[in-house]
């Protein structure tokens, strides 16, 4: 009897040891893999910091140059060639103006501290200009108000799945552009954007199988508190973002 | 408004390499304002602007580093410092200056240009014109200018200190230092041009440049 005890008390022993371990194991798992997320997604963000910085060394301050050269050449020439310069000069300080509104809206989104869905309008038409991709926008005209961190991270990741989808159309032999639409609503107390797109199957189940989608995920989660999901119905692929 | 130098050259040829066509614009005519009667050619590409150079040496190249390898690529730093190197791996005395709003990315550069005979100096585009212009002078007489974050520490080479010794120490000229040392003139010239550059002396009105490289390598401890 004593030894029947001795062994059940051997096994309750070993199974909390196990269990134990397993549970080590995965909090040591679940770690390293939110470690990597977050290395991917800072990594993300120094890279769009990058090519800001870039944008600004190519563009801005090159059209600064050119303009206060113009400036000083025309001061040793004297005044007449100062009036005829002054039109191209006014040109060019227009120029770098835009420039720098571009910058400053790619550095902080248009409308973030106010309104989210005049801020993803405001994301959207830009990403548009710059891909030529046609997108369907659907936002309601109420909204209440979201933190502006909150917004960003929102924003941030509407921006990541559609350069998704943009470098898998690109790397695909037909690169055919599907049609996206973007929908966003209150669902009771939770918001909800719902990224659409139709007929890129491959493409699609390319996207939601890459690391970048996991990493994407879980930052997301992290960050915001809510759920990054997708599902496909029919030949359409949609991304649920939840908060 | 600061006055444009005297420059010791008059109708050098000039290759300008740049990508945007404004700034193009913009050097090229800042550097008629001192050098009126130069020969200046263009490249926007770093392709165009070594096919130019093959055809003949330039006096002084001028060079933006963020550039395309050939039209219709995008312009990256990569190119513009691999044009640089092949340019001093192939054209050990030509002059370059490199005008650029990315100058730091020169540093990856440092062991070329550290051996490079011809003139080397650095203007970032943010500088007034007659100080870029001091510079496009600089480098057609074949001096080395590079900013002081490049130059990290004192770092003297040993034949350097030998030249430095010989010529204050030992109160020898040029044609004798070559004689001493077993090397050309040419490299005598150089050494001073490096070594000016690593102690921080460039051409100065009313300053004797080898006297002050004299006076500043005794305050380094480099002579006695």
């Amino acid at each position: 009897m004593i030894n029947d005890w001795a062994n059940h008390h051997t096994v309750v022993l070993y199974v909390a040891a196990f269990t134990c371990s397993g549970i080590l194991v995965f909090f040591y798992m679940n770690f390293y893999q939110v470690r990597r997320a977050f290395q991917w997604w800072s990594g993300r963000q120094f890279r769009q910091q990058w090519l800001e910085s870039d944008r600004i060394r190519n563009s801005v301050m090159q059209d600064l140059f050119a303009l206060y050269r113009g400036i000083e050449i025309s001061q040793l020439q004297g005044a007449d060639t100062i009036l005829q310069n002054s039109k191209i000069w006014l040109e060019q300080a227009g120029q770098i103006q835009r420039s720098l509104e571009q910058l400053s809206h790619h550095l902080s989104p248009l409308f973030l501290e106010d309104s989210l869905p005049l801020a993803i309008q405001a994301t959207i038409s830009d990403w548009q200009e710059k891909t030529q991709h046609s997108i369907e926008v659907k936002m309601p005209s109420d909204w209440q108000a979201n933190v502006q961190e909150q917004n960003q991270m929102i924003l941030s990741t509407l921006v990541e799945i559609l350069h998704m989808i943009s470098s898998h159309q690109l790397s695909s032999p037909d690169s055919v552009e599907y049609p996206i639409q973007i929908c966003l609503a209150q669902r009771g107390n939770l918001a909800e954007l719902l990224i659409q797109i139709e007929g890129a199957q491959s493409e699609g189940e390319a996207i939601v199988c890459s690391k970048e989608w996991i990493y994407l995920r879980r930052c997301f989660h992290y960050l915001t508190g809510g759920k990054c999901t997708y599902r496909y119905k029919k030949d359409t692929l949609t991304w649920c973002l939840r908060w | 408004m600061q006055q444009l130098i005297m420059p010791t050259q008059t109708n050098p040829k000039i290759l300008v390499v740049d990508d945007h066509a404004s700034v193009l614009e913009g050097t090229v005519n800042s550097i008629r304002q001192q050098y009126a009667e130069a020969k200046i050619s263009v490249a926007q590409t770093a392709e165009k602007a070594l096919g130019i150079v093959k055809e003949g040496q330039p006096d002084l190249m001028v060079v933006d580093l963020c550039i395309p390898q050939r039209n219709g690529e995008s312009a990256k730093i990569e190119t513009g410092l691999q044009l640089l190197r092949d340019l001093m791996q192939h054209y050990p005395t030509l002059n370059l200056m490199i005008q650029s709003a990315n100058t730091a990315s020169l540093v990856r550069l440092k062991p070329a240009i550290n051996a490079h005979e011809g003139g080397f100096t650095i203007a970032a585009k943010s500088l007034s014109l007659p100080d870029m212009l001091t510079r496009v002078d600089w480098a057609l007489q074949g001096l080395v200018f590079t900013p002081k974050e490049m130059r990290s520490g004192l770092e003297m080479k040993s034949e350097w200190l030998q030249m430095l010794k010989l010529a204050f120490e030992g109160g020898l000229q040029d044609k004798a230092i070559a004689e001493q040392m077993n090397i050309s003139e040419r490299t005598v010239r150089h050494y001073w041009t490096k070594i000016q550059d690593a102690l921080g002396i460039y051409p100065d009105e009313g300053k004797n440049i080898r006297i002050h490289t004299g006076i500043r390598a005794r305050q380094e401890g480099l002579i006695d």
